[in-house]
């Protein structure tokens, strides 16, 4: 398999996979270990004094992250405002000591669907800033065009809304995004529930899928954290081969000259 | 005066910086774990937390790293 480009960082897998909703930190460890990847996602919450909780799972992520020779990718997951996700963007680098951001700008509760306007407004300042910016954005070509346009070299589309395991609502949109910005490094991000969901992405052309839910939720997620590796796998090795064109009438695989009994009499 | 930590209202005296008001509201065991700050939305570098001073109503946000997708 080729590399992928993370803002000049080549990493050997394709998957990012998110640390939430394991039913346990052993498993959640154990499925980032199946899946192969080398990038985690984490965030930053309050805590409160009487909690404990928190350290053992960043305990158990850096755990992994070191394990694979990785890299965390701290998400801005809960913001509203541009404000609020450069604000917590510095912290997260500050804490995490990176200066990549998967930000995230929610412009509505009901589907988690990214506020396009607060989101380039965050992603101008945060590459100002010096911040490798991979945003979590819909799959709207003009907002992914404005994005590259303003320098992120990588860009994270949905698939769905976050969660909801529909997989590719509107892969036109996609494949047009992957058509128009040839040279961006895109991965899937959201919405993804099986394994063929992020093996059509990847046959599409796309760089990356990055996941969190369908592993997590999974009967046996680090089972499936292996199926999505070879899902991945498996298309890239697809688009890479190159698929066939589509024909719109049927064309028969087995020779058709020296057929025997043909045109008989009373053939079916 | 009054100021904010995680929403949570404390009582810390006139004059007092974040390193002493963190003191107050964390517990000995979060004051060793990994953190970062923001003060009234705007993020604060750990260098400057003995140096800033708080005024009334002030309100801290002491985020700690959890799990995230």
């Amino acid at each position: 398999m080729m590399s992928l480009n993370i803002y000049g960082q080549q990493l050997n897998s394709r998957l990012l996979i998110g640390s939430a909703l394991y039913p346990s930190p052993e498993v959640m460890k154990n499925a980032i270990l199946a899946s192969g990847s080398q990038v985690v996602t984490l965030s930053l919450k309050r805590q409160n004094p009487q909690a404990g909780a928190g350290q053992k799972i960043w305990q158990y992520i850096q755990d992994c992250v070191a394990q694979v020779d990785g890299f965390l990718l701290p998400n801005t997951a809960g913001c509203k405002s541009a404000k609020e996700a450069v604000t917590l963007a510095k912290m997260s680098r500050e804490l995490f000591n990176t200066d990549w951001i998967k930000l995230e700008v929610i412009g509505d509760d009901y589907n988690l669907q990214p506020d396009p306007v607060e989101l380039l407004t965050a992603t101008e300042t945060l590459l100002n800033e010096g911040f490798k910016v991979l945003p979590y954005c819909t799959d709207d070509l003009v907002l992914c065009q404005r994005l590259y346009d303003l320098g992120c070299q990588v860009i994270m589309p949905w698939a769905s809304p976050i969660g909801t395991g529909k997989g590719l609502m509107n892969p036109y949109n996609l494949e047009t995004i992957r058509l128009r910005l040839p040279n961006a490094t895109l991965i899937v991000d959201a919405g993804i529930g099986k394994p063929s969901d992020a093996c059509q992405a990847m046959e599409m052309g796309y760089d990356g899928v990055l996941l969190n839910s369908a592993i997590a939720l999974a009967e046996n997620p680090v089972a499936m954290a292996n199926a999505f590796a070879m899902a991945i796998s498996a298309g890239e090795q697809g688009y890479m081969a190159g698929v066939m064109q589509e024909r719109q009438t049927a064309h028969p695989s087995t020779p058709t000259l020296e057929t025997p009994f043909w045109h008989q009499s009373g053939g079916a | 005066m009054k100021i904010y930590i995680n929403g949570e209202s404390i009582d810390i005296d006139t004059q007092a910086t974040i390193t002493q008001a963190l003191t107050r509201y964390l517990t000995s065991e979060q004051l060793s774990m990994s953190f970062a700050i923001a003060c009234n939305g705007d993020f604060v570098e750990k260098s400057l937390y003995a140096h800033t001073l708080l005024n009334e109503n002030d309100s801290i946000d002491v985020l700690f790293p959890i799990q995230g997708g």
